[in-house]
């Protein structure tokens, strides 16, 4: 990494690295494992930053795999359960009255109910504001099924018990 | 006012994570670990010339190599030296090294960083790298023009005596320090200014690993900086350590000040190559391992090409 590199790299981590922290956050529920993730992530950015085009969509395809393969790994070790809870639940319906460190067990929660794709989906369709031709070539699946997919997660995400009665009750589907 | 359950969604994945930022230093220890890295595979400067070897001298004789204690020993009689065991295993490591053969023309690292796979292959020739991966949204392969010095490059450019090398080493390790150095001014302007708190040893420790590392360092310059090592204080030695693969090893371990932690290596005792690296650092860890080193005179194909 040369000097101009160096310079570029140090702008795009600047700009986009709080971004990519609280994407791999909503997507690992972990603080530990999301700042991990963030930084293997753009440790592999800039080995190969002079050969990356859009390093933006290089770090949403290579933060998206580390972390569904970190979360079906971990999926196969036995669970880990925290000694005591850090937070309470709080009532996301009193939102306007909710600091982010408040509103966040309740909104991970819910994500936790999610499959890692489910989740990874949602996360870079809602919180990314990426179209889903962007999410579909991170994800390396169609674009079908990235609809389909985000519409089955908003459903479930929608009866979550964190988040009830949040969502408005004429957007659900018919069932 | 959200409108309906998407933007309402929307909403609550950055209403919670609107308090969350990256470390400060986070991209600084990103830039560090790839100085580290790119060391392995970089052009070498320009040999050192004969001012910068006079330089590098006077400096090693002025005080930065350990002075010999004046003998207390009469003429005629031997003084006994007593060798710690880390000595007598890096001594042997650097026997070992020696007696490595420099034949073959091509060398094979092959890396398993989940989830991607690496082969690298260089030329002991030309200094070309043939870079092959798998996985993790790499371009699956790279080829380097002269991305490595060549073996008679670092010949000339390593010196085989104890002190100048531990001289070079030092100011090789400055001179490292100094891009840091910029870097952080220029990443973090109205931050502390970036001090490298590490010892003379410490410096000596993370370039001789590094130049250990360099695939393409020749047998001789390799079993000098084994030989350097065993000379060097605060370095610890454990000889029948394993590494995170299960592969028995003899473990390196330098730990220098909180910026850079402490670095763990793990070498391959009969082939003196390097199995396992790994760093611990504040804010930073980091591991490398690799599955395996080989030589050949033909060069290999793209391993990953039918996967």
């Amino acid at each position: 990494m040369n000097k101009k590199q160096g310079r570029a790299f140090e702008a795009f981590v600047e700009s986009e690295g709080n971004n990519l922290l609280r994407l791999a956050v909503l997507m690992t529920s972990n603080y530990q494992l999301a700042e991990d993730a963030v930084q293997r992530t753009l440790e592999r950015l800039a080995a190969r930053w002079d050969r990356v085009e859009h390093p933006k969509a290089f770090c949403r395809k290579v933060l998206t795999n580390l972390v569904i393969d970190d979360a079906r790994a971990a999926a196969r070790r036995p669970r880990e359960e925290p000694l005591s809870p850090t937070h309470e639940n709080p009532d996301p319906l009193a939102q306007d009255g909710l600091s982010s460190v408040e509103l966040r067990p309740a909104v991970l929660s819910a994500l936790d109910s999610l499959t890692p794709h489910q989740r990874a989906i949602v996360v870079l369709r809602y919180f990314g504001d990426h179209s889903d031709a962007e999410v579909s070539q991170a994800l390396g699946v169609a674009v079908g099924t990235v609809k389909s997919t985000a519409s089955r997660a908003l459903a479930q995400l929608r009866t979550h018990p964190s988040l009830a009665g949040l969502f408005c009750p004429a957007d659900y589907p018919a069932r | 006012m959200p409108t309906t359950d998407e933007d309402l969604l929307r909403d609550l994945l950055r209403g919670s994570t609107n308090d969350l930022a990256l470390r400060p230093g986070g991209a600084h220890a990103i830039v560090t670990r790839q100085r580290r890295r790119q060391v392995r595979r970089r052009f070498a400067a320009v040999g050192v010339t004969g001012v910068a070897a006079a330089v590098a001298l006077t400096v090693a004789e002025s005080g930065a190599a350990p002075q010999a204690k004046p003998s207390l020993a009469g003429p005629g009689q031997a003084r006994a030296v007593h060798l710690t065991t880390g000595q007598v295993v890096l001594d042997g490591l650097a026997v070992r090294a020696a007696a490595q053969p420099d034949g073959k023309r091509y060398v094979v690292f092959t890396e398993d960083r989940a989830p991607t796979k690496q082969t690298s292959v260089y030329d002991r020739l030309t200094g070309n790298m043939w870079v092959y991966q798998q996985g993790g949204g790499a371009p699956p392969v790279a080829v380097v023009k002269h991305g490595s010095p060549t073996s008679a490059e670092l010949a000339a450019k390593l010196p085989a005596n104890q002190a100048a090398l531990r001289a070079f080493l030092i100011k090789d390790a400055n001179a490292d320090d100094a891009k840091a150095a910029a870097f952080a001014r220029r990443s973090r302007p109205h931050a502390a200014p970036y001090v490298d708190t590490r010892t003379s040893n410490g410096k000596v420790f993370d370039q001789a690993i590094d130049y250990l590392y360099m695939p393409l360092v020749p047998s001789a310059q390799r079993s000098a900086m084994f030989k350097l090592l065993a000379a060097t204080p605060g370095v610890q030695v454990r000889p029948h350590a394993r590494d995170s693969l299960g592969r028995p090893a003899i473990m390196l371990r330098n730990s220098d000040g909180p910026v850079y932690g402490t670095t763990t290596v793990f070498e391959d005792p009969a082939t003196t190559r390097p199995l396992e690296e790994d760093f611990a650092g504040v804010s930073f860890t980091g591991k490398d391992v690799f599955k395996s080193i080989t030589f050949t005179n033909t060069r290999p194909a793209d391993p990953y090409r039918h996967n």
